[in-house]
């Protein structure tokens, strides 16, 4: 029999929450966790809300001027070498691990690995490429580049943890965490490893968020409860964010053995490109329909036992309506009818860490029986005609769930989870 | 002035700030070397630098009786990012430029005193 994995643990550091609990109420009720900001101090800028991460301080690009929660002890020599994103990362891995009742000894004998997926810090790169070429190359922090570039939670982590098996990290823009997820699945089945952590983490600063106001991309919306709206018809763009999410995976059998908390079975994946546009979704949706297609047949499930769709849509005109068509020609022109919803109208749209974190949110859908409304869904877009949008929570078993990803270059994925 | 960063809109480091974390007497010391030239207060500073890039993973209490025979790598577990961090703050904070070659030879906190006070004698020179 094929070996099968199951999620065991999970760890929030999100805008709606820093803790299982609160996660949870948060998706219940229907609790966003947008704020209003003035990013660098500039009344003029049209974005003015962001999801923001509550109770650390982590915006210096000096480590030392960073604070956190009590409750996570970190050595100096880990804290060094860290971004902001990379501290949000070790505080949820630390939860996760606690969640799943392991010890920092149980993940360091080589069957324990680590995936990551961030987009690196722009904060750090910029801070110290700033002093590099002020000074004509002779003055540049020593960590600069461990804790600046793409990877920098794969360097980190791994150190600090001490994971001694497959460690590295993925870079697909918004699709990152949904392959380091995908990727840690077929690990486990094929042997490889019997545990993997995936961790995605965003910073949320001016550097990481602003960039997309210039593509035209983010919501200038300033209300924070109706800025992120996904499948709204007055949706105007998502709302940056950031924060970390980590989820432990572990081969059944295994997990099983040492009495593992379960709370899905991780049952299938799979991925396609659009192979059509640098930053914009394919307006037919082909290639998250492949992706979806893909997935199920991985899961061995059918459309009709999918209960619910996290989806990926992150209240932008363009991709917004290509996932419903995507959505529509998968499911409803078929006679499926699963519930449908995006939760970043609470999260705001947290870049890379978005698959980890809806994949975690699926995780708690299921353990607890929820299904999650579309918050801040008031009139639906005409692209969505036929799928099943609840505006609140459903109080019921969501049965098997499938996440979607879409990140830049067309790179889509779909996750499957189901009750273990 | 032996470090000379160039460019029109550098701005160096303040030492003080680079060192607000460290205790009061290491800012005093700090304050008695820049004002007086005090190399007993600079020698001070110094010890406070390396103290603080001790990894606590490796020497989770620095030895109370450090003298100035206490290797970086032996008594202090001094790695070669913590050395290169350090290096970076003292750099900063008495303005000298330590080169790789300069490092090679310190190999215990006596050697780093000396090195960094022949430094300071050249930069006052």
């Amino acid at each position: 029999m094929p070996r099968q994995a199951l999620v065991t643990g999970l760890g929030f550091i999100t805008p709606i929450g820093n803790t299982r609990a609160a996660v949870t109420q948060s998706l219940r009720a229907g609790l966003h966790g947008i704020e209003t900001v003035e990013f660098l101090n500039n009344p003029n800028l049209a974005v003015k809300v962001v999801g923001t991460i509550k109770d650390f301080v982590a915006g210096s690009p000096n480590w030392r001027d960073w604070s956190y929660p009590s409750n996570y002890a970190i050595p100096r020599e880990a804290l060094r070498g860290l971004s902001p994103h990379g501290l949000f990362a070790l505080c949820a891995i630390e939860q996760a691990l606690t969640d799943a009742h392991l010890s920092a000894a149980d993940i360091r004998n080589g069957d324990t690995g680590l995936y990551c997926a961030s987009a690196g810090s722009t904060l750090l790169a910029n801070y110290h490429l700033t002093r590099l070429l002020e000074t004509r190359g002779e003055r540049c922090g020593p960590l600069s580049v461990v804790s600046s570039i793409a990877g920098t939670l794969n360097f980190n982590l791994a150190a600090h943890f001490g994971i001694r098996g497959a460690v590295g990290g993925f870079v697909a823009a918004c699709a990152s965490s949904s392959h380091a997820l995908g990727c840690a699945l077929d690990d486990i089945r094929l042997g490889r490893q019997k545990r993997m952590l995936v961790v995605g983490a965003e910073e949320a600063t001016a550097e990481s968020i602003l960039p997309f106001a210039a593509m035209r991309a983010l919501s200038t919306n300033p209300d924070p409860a109706t800025a992120s709206r996904p499948f709204d018809v007055n949706r105007d763009g998502f709302v940056g964010s950031g924060g970390a999410v980590a989820m432990i995976i572990e081969e059944a059998e295994y997990a099983t053995q040492r009495g593992a908390p379960v709370y899905a079975e991780f049952s299938g994946w799979g991925q396609a490109a659009d192979g059509y546009n640098i930053a914009i979704s394919h307006p037919e949706g082909t290639g998250l329909v492949d992706a979806m297609r893909r997935a199920l047949a991985d899961a061995q499930l059918n459309t009709a036992q999918i209960g619910y769709i996290n989806a990926h849509a992150t209240s932008t005109p363009a991709g917004d309506r290509s996932e419903a068509i995507a959505l529509q020609k998968t499911f409803t022109e078929v006679g499926a009818k699963p519930f449908v919803s995006s939760t970043k109208g609470l999260t705001g749209h947290p870049l890379s860490m978005a698959g980890v974190m809806e994949a975690a949110f699926c995780s708690l859908a299921i353990k607890d029986g929820f299904v999650p409304g579309n918050a801040h869904l008031v009139t639906a877009d005409d692209a969505c005609a036929g799928l099943e949008l609840p505006h609140e929570t459903l109080p019921q078993n969501p049965g098997a769930v499938l996440s979607t990803s879409s990140g830049f270059g067309g790179s889509n994925v779909a996750l499957i989870f189901q009750g273990a | 002035m032996d470090s000379k960063p160039s460019s029109e809109n550098y701005t160096a480091p303040i030492p003080t700030e680079l060192l607000k974390h460290l205790p009061d007497r290491v800012l005093k010391a700090y304050q008695r070397f820049a004002t007086t030239g005090d190399v007993d207060a600079a020698d001070e500073v110094v010890l406070a630098i390396i103290k603080d890039h001790v990894p606590a993973k490796r020497v989770a209490h620095i030895p109370a009786n450090l003298t100035d025979s206490s290797t970086l790598v032996g008594d202090l577990g001094i790695d070669s990012v913590s050395i290169a961090d350090a290096l970076y703050v003292l750099e900063d904070v008495f303005d000298v430029n330590i080169s790789n070659q300069d490092l090679a030879k310190l190999r215990t906190i006596g050697d780093l005193k000396v090195f960094l006070r022949s430094k300071l004698a050249k930069n006052s020179a």
